[in-house]
């Protein structure tokens, strides 16, 4: 499918496409509309779109996975709960961090996007609290991420991970850039 | 809150099941509440919900400002997470009624401010945990409190690791508290393991059955 499709800005039947694929799971969107807006994209949501829209999440263990492609500023977001789903079904498709990168891509390539030109940044995985046991979220995730995208070979470009404190993150599809925000220090730009 | 969104009507009875367990719990943390603050506090159960996850901030209210939350985690097998939720003004009210110490600073909180907001949480915290652990004639073990000064959706996704990875729904109750008429910014959210769910579940489940029968 990737070699047919015209890569650039969607159409409006490529977006309606994708659209109506999302509609079969649960929390997925597709921006389609032109002024610009900032969508929030909850626990296990995964959204794609492109300029002017925004892309906005709040993270503690979770991981925010942006995907974007340079040319045609057409990108998506995924708000990825834990690592992997180890085949358990899932009506939120950012609800697992391997699932989630593979669904971004799809629906990326749907829109005439090619995998292998995607960058990705990422943002969260951070451990809130002292924790039970030897499993911690936020880093799992983040390991995980790291291992899918090197397999789907997209490339990390940026990162804010790790660490304490929640994040709130703004991803601009019009510019690829992503703004981090802590509580208690300047806003980061990646 | 909005109403409650049940996956299947096995969860209804379910939560039904969880309400009746934790209203008599609430109780209990009520009473040791007032003690503690000197003063009668009334806590309340608002609802048990069995709540998709992509809806879970938007259904517990929770935006993107800085919450003060203090962190008790059970530990395994029966696993679970207590939130005592403040907003920011409402812990420094709370932690100046109890040290008698009103503290002008925005951002860092004194050791006398935690230590009071970290003693809350546990007295809160072990009543609660106590009268629960009577019910279902289980030990509930809680760790030390935590406080966190965040976004308060930013402690909830780690609280709720532990039910995603068996659901797309998770499981929480809501607490508020009054004082007189007056709503206090305060809330308990109990977030327990689906190991824990299947205990209490199974404890009050046959004497719901023995009244269903006499009846």
């Amino acid at each position: 499918m990737v070699g047919s499709v015209k890569i650039g800005e969607p159409s409006l039947e490529q977006c309606h496409a994708a659209y109506a694929i999302g509609l079969e799971q649960r929390s997925h969107m597709f921006s389609d509309r032109v002024a610009e807006e900032t969508i929030s994209v909850g626990m296990g949501q995964a959204v794609v779109g492109r300029p002017p829209t925004k892309l906005t999440a709040v993270l503690g263990s979770c991981l925010g996975i942006c995907l974007w492609h340079p040319r045609s500023r057409v990108g998506g977001m995924a708000h990825t709960v834990l690592p992997q789903s180890n085949g358990q079904p899932s009506q939120v498709p950012g609800k697992f961090v391997d699932t989630a990168i593979r669904f971004l891509q799809e629906k990326l390539q749907m829109l005439g996007v090619p995998s292998d030109e995607l960058v990705a940044k990422l943002a969260g995985g951070a451990c809130m609290f002292p924790t039970n046991g030897p499993l911690q979220i936020g880093e799992a995730n983040i390991e995980k991420a790291i291992k899918c995208l090197q397999a789907a070979s997209i490339p990390v470009v940026a990162q804010d991970v790790a660490g304490t404190k929640g994040r709130r993150i703004v991803f601009d599809l019009a510019t690829g850039r992503l703004l981090v925000q802590v509580v208690g220090e300047s806003p980061r730009m990646l | 809150m909005e109403s409650a969104i049940y996956p299947c009507a096995s969860w209804r009875e379910r939560i039904s099941i969880f309400r009746q367990l934790l209203t008599s719990a609430t109780r209990e943390a009520s009473v040791a509440m007032s003690r503690w603050v000197g003063e009668v506090i009334d806590l309340e159960l608002e609802d048990v919900q069995a709540v998709p996850l992509e809806a879970v901030s938007a259904q517990l209210g929770l935006d993107e400002s800085v919450s003060v939350l203090v962190v008790l985690t059970l530990r395994p097998p029966l696993a679970g997470e207590i939130l005592l939720h403040f907003d920011q003004q409402s812990a420094r009210a709370l932690a100046a009624a109890l040290t008698g110490v009103i503290t002008q600073q925005q951002e860092c909180w004194s050791e006398l401010e935690r230590s009071a907001l970290l003693e809350t949480g546990n007295i809160l915290g072990c009543a609660y945990v106590n009268a629960l652990s009577r019910m279902i004639d289980h030990e509930l073990v809680p760790s030390a409190p935590t406080l966190v000064c965040d976004f308060a959706q930013s402690v909830l996704q780690q609280a709720l690791a532990l039910q995603l990875q068996y659901s797309d729904y998770v499981v929480v109750s809501r607490t508020r508290f009054t004082r007189g008429d007056q709503n206090l910014s305060w809330w308990v959210l109990f977030l327990p393991s689906p190991e824990l769910q299947e205990t209490m579940n199974r404890s009050l489940r046959p004497v719901i059955s023995r009244c269903r029968s006499s009846v």
